[in-house]
């Protein structure tokens, strides 16, 4: 029965960097997010074009309110920062912080999720369904598309998180949990622009 | 009984307690993080703050909440996403040719659209 550090290799500094296989895991994974980059552009690119297409339904500016975005920006800008603590924590490796500030991230984000679920079911009683117009189609798949990267972040941050209640910190574990975090940060810089683009630009009009 | 011993005299030594340089980089570290935390969260309010002042006119709110932006997420990769650790140069070219790619997306469809 081990939850604390395994001691075998690791030394406070960069546990995540102390194999090869973590060092390419980290190169691997900013390949993944080079690519999301393209991913998120394209729907962007696709939203930003038919944003004024709206086929007589609700335009942008009569739907946002500026509240829940407020609030979307803000948890999810503080569990970038939980997140980053985590990895400080793991660094050092403290089992128990780690464990501590990423179940607080992944906590984060379900209210994030619980949010954006909320704001959906909301336009859509306004009469804003996925085919009401482009701009509704290109709305929801961008969101929504990032919505479900949050999910998966949830879901794979709170897999980590179990994971290491039975083995703790080792060299395995340590570049798999730097990781996630890398990609909860990519998740929160995809929401600055679609907080700046979409939604507060909606506004302006 | 000697054999436990031992294996508790190993752990002892592999948990040495952070040295005081350490500790102080910790610090450093720690104290990074929130400013640029703080920072971010500023430019959030004053991107919400100009869109939703009356006396800021909207041909300046947009190009500015985009600048704002811009500095948030280069924050956000540098600090957050460790690109100002040591032997980060691989991963900064890779994020750079995804966000030159990225641009250049947006760029075509707008172009496709509108065009």
């Amino acid at each position: 029965m081990q939850t604390e550090v395994n001691p075998s290799k690791l030394t406070p500094g960069h546990p995540e960097k102390s194999t090869l296989e973590g060092r390419n895991k980290i190169l691997g994974v900013w390949f993944f997010l080079g690519g999301e980059c393209v991913l998120f552009a394209s729907l962007m690119g696709t939203y930003l074009g038919l944003r004024g297409s709206t086929a007589g339904g609700l335009s942008p500016q009569e739907l946002f309110g500026f509240e829940l975005v407020l609030v979307m920006t803000i948890i999810l800008l503080v569990s970038s920062l939980t997140s980053v603590i985590g990895v400080l924590a793991l660094q050092r490796l403290d089992y128990a912080k780690m464990q501590l500030w990423f179940g607080i991230t992944v906590l984060l984000g379900l209210a994030f999720l619980a949010c954006e679920i909320y704001e959906f079911v909301e336009y859509v009683h306004l009469g804003l369904g996925y085919t009401t117009s482009a701009f509704s189609s290109a709305f929801y798949t961008m969101v929504g598309f990032h919505g479900a990267h949050v999910l998966f972040g949830v879901g794979w941050i709170a897999a980590l998180i179990f994971r290491a209640t039975r083995i703790g910190i080792d060299e395995t574990n340590a570049p798999k949990f730097y990781v996630a975090s890398l990609y909860w940060h990519f998740i929160d810089v995809v929401w600055v622009f679609i907080f700046t683009i979409v939604y507060l630009m909606g506004m302006v009009g | 009984m000697v054999d436990s011993n031992l294996e508790k005299d190993v752990r002892q030594r592999t948990t040495i307690p952070a040295s005081i340089k350490e500790e102080q980089q910790h610090r450093q570290t720690y104290k990074k993080l929130i400013v640029s935390f703080i920072l971010m969260m500023v430019f959030t309010l004053c991107s919400f703050y100009a869109v939703l002042s009356e006396s800021i006119p909207a041909s300046f709110a947009a190009p500015f909440i985009v600048a704002l932006a811009i500095l948030q997420v280069i924050l956000q990769l540098v600090i957050f996403m460790h690109l100002d650790d040591k032997g980060s140069g691989y991963q900064a070219i890779i994020i750079s040719f995804g966000l030159i790619f990225a641009l250049a997306v947006v760029a075509c469809l707008l172009f496709l659209i509108w065009w």
